[in-house]
């Protein structure tokens, strides 16, 4: 019951920021965009349906690309690629992150110091070039982006996690369950985790937006798995595909402004939660 | 207690170094097939060739024999022969690139930080009113555009349609300047965009740091006080309040050098600027596995030192800490 | 205080970094190696006439013409260094170092005369112990300048100054042509030198009609007019090569007048039309010796079946795959015995692909008719099914390219029509090649290929499908294919000394070829360049075939040729 009041009372807030709710909004419009996609993209991507760098007209709303392809309808399938990366990258890292930070902070000792140390080398490694180097090694592809992103992205969510364990650990109720003969598992679980779901959920979702900014990046560069078009390959194949010297902004414009729209959205969301999170702490 | 400072941050860097140089040494050698198909670059190679180039790299060695001698090696700045400039030693194609980065990194940097500091202090002396949410949402949105997008649309809207600056390069090729003066402005002339595109990519990090620090400052008793000597708002604002939140951008400034480094490889590919950044693009283009590791382990370096001159400024900044 | 602090310290980076900025920027000029321009006469050019080259990657083999391999490092170093003779596009061989030569048959030997005029830049004669010190450096270090002619040579001998001999191991006529893709370089330097295979040779000393300047990787390279060039000199002063990752930009500064020759533009078809709509901007289409194929696996059933090849090679819409994957730059109608148009001598012109006139339908058709005949009837999901009880599903492999995924997208699509499923599998060039097709250690990963290659010369096309002795990484053994009668055809074209019962080889090994479907020809890419027309004239473009092909506008012939428009 008292979740739910929760909920509501967290919602009653939530709303109050005009950013917050927009941010939502953009992201729940892409999602059920690109559920639908099937019924709501005009044409077929992968077809030829007109002539190549058609600007925008009413037969295609946004052109066609240098083989004719509708550009409004691989802008939707590309969207479905581009998010379910975000998604899965997200998942790893949380799932990651948190995992090192509960079992860093929780248990300490000689296992706290290795996995800190570890973690210190990863957040200082340059980022970029790293996965560029791994995505070289295991060639181009998605679930090369998705993984080496997720092998080098956990870190800094596990810093925080374990911070917050350990202050959450040093309070006087968990002292006192433990002093009622409460196991490891059961304080993990009925006190600490509740205490660091907000940084979790924070990070989740700005990890969902740098995940598709990251997965944009690196098949701009080359690195993506071209029969896989993402927004991200769009960008790639407009680039060296003469969509700038033919004048095509129809096929430069809609991708990046996609990428940016649903980044904002989940950056929204994200520096939302951070401040109403930071609110409840701070209350307490 | 300065030279202790000074070994623990050095020993810091160097594992980081250390890393870097171990994940080149691993990451090739857990990839199915022998390395030196790598070298080959999709040419076909003969079984006696192929069998030199291996004798040759010392890939016939045992695996800790190879670790060691690539570590000495790494360490002493030789990382091979770079695969398409194959007589070249890998060190001097990529000493060629590293300075024009410095350049365009390093101003993005203090206009970055700059910026931010102008921004983040306005927003958040006067947090919750309209400016502050206009600066917010304007630098989150500008914060969540991908770099590469910005550098395209800049190059496409300054570069081609306008024609104000240069499309490729670092200076003009052939001319010849008749003083140092033209020498640098031909320079910063081809460095203005990847300056700016990276400035704009990445300020808004800091404005937000600063803002939120500053809200937090600005609620601290001393700024009360001062407030009640009836100092005058800019110096308040600048002098107490702002000075206080530096240091958590400070902070950050160290922990983000090992992502802004990214912005370079994308804005130098764009642009065609021939740093680092573009360096190791072209190498994976061209499979040129030994200059990519040689940029990696550029990359590691050039973090390794902007965190330790971060550290210096801290401690500028910071009257408590004494090393 | 602080506030003060904090501003010397900016300022003191900003000092660092200018300190950083300035000494390399001073620098820069200083890297050009100090070739001091011959200039004896005081009266210098009013304003000297450049021509400068849009190229998209830097020589590989970088000053050092021994580890030349591609057309890019021949651009680059035919400046300074020339071969014995040029081969055509056309089958011809032009002289060069060489003046004349002759072949005895009863020695097995090709004899070559040097013109007496040719000399290095250092002002030394450019003998017959030069041709002998480099074909023989190249076969000692396996080096790719020699490669080509490596198998054929016995001994080299230098007869007089300006006469030297090539023994062969047989009677071989594609020597010659092979030939000239060695480049001449000086004993006198050479030979001094401890390793050659690492020798960034920074101050190149070369016979040709340009002296090296400057060079800066990935960046620039100059070479300057050669006065004393033997053949006479050139009439422009300069030879910029500028090297560009991003094409479009490269176009760009073409159309503001900063680039004079785009020498080569495919891969680059999209980008085309902007340089057709410049007046001052010539764009040239040129035939080139290219196959773009689908390659077969022939271990893979039922691709071994000659049905289910000819129903594939029916079905895939060819007009389809050279519009997408090659922007409309290829030829049309393919030809399928392997010996691309371009060289036409030698290719035989029956051996067209003959589905021309069939629509679309016709050809799903009859294609499907040829695999209902094998038995193999569609499943429920409209994917056939072979006697053996699997589905065809083929996996077709292909490297990253745009235009390779392009065409591996139309032939997935094309094969759905006759009931065959195909997988792409992307792969970059390095794994898809060094580690699957040609490796030899995974010869069962794969079952069709979206493949393209410049093929040099008929020789070089033989030597690809026949060699001697068989390796993997030659096409035939690659692919899973043998012919004892194709490739005994093909070995024997190169020994043939006499054209007449050459060509008739060559023919009579293009008509098996094809006829057994061996790859299934796509295309033949086109070779589409561009030059302004506004500030040099007297263009001279030769098509010359090298190793790979030389592009023409970036050939010798043409810098020599072309003079400045005066106003």
């Amino acid at each position: 019951m008292l979740k739910k009041k929760q909920l509501i009372e967290f919602w009653r807030v939530y709303k109050q920021r005009k950013t917050a709710v927009f941010g939502l909004a953009i992201v729940v419009l892409f999602v059920i965009v690109i559920i639908l996609a099937p019924h709501i993209a005009p044409y077929d991507p992968s077809l030829t349906v007109g002539r190549a760098f058609d600007p925008p007209s009413w037969e295609h709303l946004l052109g066609t690309n240098d083989i004719g392809n509708d550009i409004l309808s691989e802008l939707i399938f590309a969207g479905r690629i581009s998010l379910m990366v975000g998604f899965i990258c997200a998942s790893l890292i949380v799932m990651t992150g948190s995992i090192v930070g509960l079992v860093s902070g929780f248990l300490g000792g000689i296992v706290d110091e290795v996995l800190m140390r570890i973690t210190d080398i990863v957040i200082a490694l340059p980022r970029l070039p790293l996965m560029i180097v791994m995505a070289a090694y295991m060639g181009p592809g998605m679930w090369t982006i998705i993984f080496v992103y997720s092998v080098v992205g956990w870190a800094s969510l596990a810093r925080q996690v374990r911070s917050q364990v350990l202050s959450v650990k040093e309070s006087t109720f968990i002292e006192a369950s433990r002093a009622m003969g409460a196991g490891n598992t059961h304080i993990m679980a009925s006190h600490i985790l509740p205490n660091v779901i907000g940084i979790i959920l924070i990070n989740g979702v700005m990890e969902i937006m740098f995940a598709i900014l990251t997965e944009a990046g690196l098949s701009f560069l080359g690195l993506g798995d071209p029969t896989h078009e993402s927004w991200g390959v769009m960008l790639y194949f407009a680039q060296i595909q003469g969509a700038f010297i033919r004048g095509a902004w129809w096929w430069i414009f809609p991708p990046g402004l996609c990428i940016a729209l649903i980044s904002c959205g989940f950056n929204f969301i994200g520096t939302a939660l951070n401040d109403l999170f930071a609110l409840k702490l701070g209350k307490r | 207690m300065t030279g202790r400072w000074f070994v623990r941050r050095a020993s810091a860097g160097l594992v980081v170094l250390f890393t870097v140089v171990l994940i080149n040494f691993v990451i090739p050698r857990m990839m199915p097939g022998n390395p030196i198909d790598k070298f080959a670059g999709g040419v076909k190679l003969t079984v006696e060739a192929r069998q030199a180039l291996i004798a040759r790299f010392g890939l016939d060695a045992p695996l800790w024999q190879q670790f060691c001698h690539y570590f000495i090696n790494a360490f002493r700045g030789d990382f091979g022969l770079s695969f398409s400039y194959f007589p070249t030693p890998v060190l001097d194609v990529v000493a060629q690139a590293l300075p024009w980065t410095l350049l365009v990194l390093g101003f993005a940097l203090i206009l970055q930080v700059i910026i931010g500091y102008i921004l983040g202090v306005t927003s958040g002396w006067k947090a919750g009113s309209n400016v502050d949410s206009v600066l917010q949402t304007g630098s989150l949105a500008v914060f969540s555009t991908p770099v590469f997008w910005l550098g395209m649309v800049f190059l496409f809207i300054f570069g081609f349609q306008l024609g104000w600056f240069p499309l490729v390069g670092a200076h003009s090729i052939g001319t010849e300047y008749s003083s140092t003066l033209e020498h640098i402005a031909d320079i910063m002339k081809h460095a203005a965009l990847p300056i700016i595109v990276l400035t704009i990519g990445q300020y808004a990090v800091y404005q937000l740091i600063l803002r939120n620090t500053m809200v937090g400052v600005l609620r601290e008793q001393y700024i009360l006080t001062a407030e009640a000597k009836g100092l005058s708002e800019n110096r308040i604002k600048y002098r107490h309040a702002a000075r206080n939140a530096l240091l958590p951008m400070v902070t950050f400034l160290a922990l983000s050098s090992a992502m802004a480094v990214g912005g370079s490889v994308y804005v130098e590919t764009i642009f065609s600027y021939p740093g680092i950044g573009l360096l190791i693009y072209d190498s994976v283009l061209s499979r040129d596995y030994p200059v990519m590791q040689g940029c990696f382990f550029m990359f590691g370096l050039v973090v390794v030192i902007a965190n330790f001159i971060v550290d210096i400024l801290y401690m500028y900044l910071d009257p408590r800490i004494r090393y | 205080m602080k506030q003060k602090k904090l501003l010397t310290l900016i300022g003191s980076l900003c000092l660092i970094l200018a300190l950083v900025a300035i000494p390399f920027t001073a620098c820069t000029p200083e890297e050009v190696t100090p070739t001091p321009p011959e200039e004896e006469e005081p009266t210098p050019p009013a304003e000297k006439s450049v021509v400068q080259i849009g190229w998209s990657e830097t020589p590989q083999a970088g000053m050092n013409p021994f580890l030349a391999r591609n057309e890019g490092d021949y651009l680059y170093l035919g400046l300074m260094y020339e071969p014995l003779c040029m081969p055509m596009m056309s089958g011809t061989v032009e002289p060069w170092i060489a003046k004349s030569w002759e072949y005895k048959p009863e020695e097995s030997t090709w004899i070559f005369h040097l013109d007496e005029r040719a000399k290095w830049s250092d002002g030394e004669p450019l003998t017959a112990d030069d041709v002998k010190f480099t074909f023989e450096t190249a076969y000692k270090y396996d080096f790719s300048l020699g490669a080509t002619t490596e198998a054929f040579v016995d001994s080299i001998q230098a007869i007089d100054g300006h006469t030297v001999s090539f023994k062969m191991k047989e009677p071989s006529a594609a020597f010659l042509s092979l030939a000239g893709g060695t480049l001449i370089m000086p004993k006198h330097i050479w030979s001094e030198v401890d390793q050659v295979d690492e020798y960034p040779n920074p101050n190149p000393v070369g016979s040709g009609p340009f002296l090296f300047k400057e060079f800066v990787p990935r960046q620039y390279f100059i070479a300057v007019k050669n006065q004393d060039y033997w053949r006479g000199p050139a009439y422009i002063d300069e030879v910029v090569i500028r090297c560009y990752s991003n094409m479009e930009a490269a176009i760009m500064l073409m159309k503001r007048g900063e680039i004079d020759i785009m020498p080569d533009l495919s891969g680059q078809e999209a980008l085309i039309p902007a340089l057709q709509e410049d007046p001052a901007v010539n764009v040239v289409v040129d035939k080139w010796p290219h196959d773009f194929y689908l390659a077969v696996n022939f271990r893979s059933y039922p691709l071994n079946l000659l049905k289910v090849r000819q129903a594939m090679n029916v079905v895939i819409d060819r007009r389809a795959v050279i519009q997408n994957a090659l922007g409309g730059y290829g030829e049309y109608p393919p030809l399928m015995g392997y010996v691309p148009p371009a060289l036409s001598k030698w290719a035989d012109t029956d051996l067209v692909w003959p589905y021309t006139d069939m629509s679309e339908e016709e050809r799903v058709t009859e294609a499907n008719a040829m695999l209902d005949d094998l038995g193999f009837k569609a499943g429920k999901d409209g994917i056939r099914v072979t006697d053996k009880g699997k589905k065809i599903e083929f996996r077709l492999r292909v490297m990253t390219w745009p235009s390779y995924i392009r065409a591996a997208e139309q032939v997935k699509k094309d094969l759905e029509k006759i009931g065959i499923e195909c997988n792409i599998l992307t792969s970059d060039p390095e794994t898809l090649y060094g580690g699957i097709i040609y490796s030899g250690e995974r010869t069962e990963d794969w079952d069709l290929l979206v493949h393209g290659s410049t093929v040099g010369t008929v020789d070089y096309i033989a030597r690809d499908w026949a060699p001697e002795p068989p390796t993997s990484w030659c096409n035939g053994p690659a692919f899973g294919w043998e012919n004892e009668e194709t490739v005994s055809l093909m070995q024997a074209s190169r020994r043939e000394m006499d054209e007449t019962k050459r060509l008739a080889i060559v023919k009579k090994w293009q008509k098996l070829f094809a006829d057994e479907l061996v790859v299934i020809m796509l295309g033949h890419r086109l070779h589409p360049a561009a030059y302004r027309t506004d500030r040099l004239t007297d263009w001279n473009p030769a098509r010359i075939n090298y190793v790979g092909a030389l592009h023409p506008l970036g050939s010798i012939q043409n810098l020599l040729s072309v003079r400045p428009i005066n106003k």
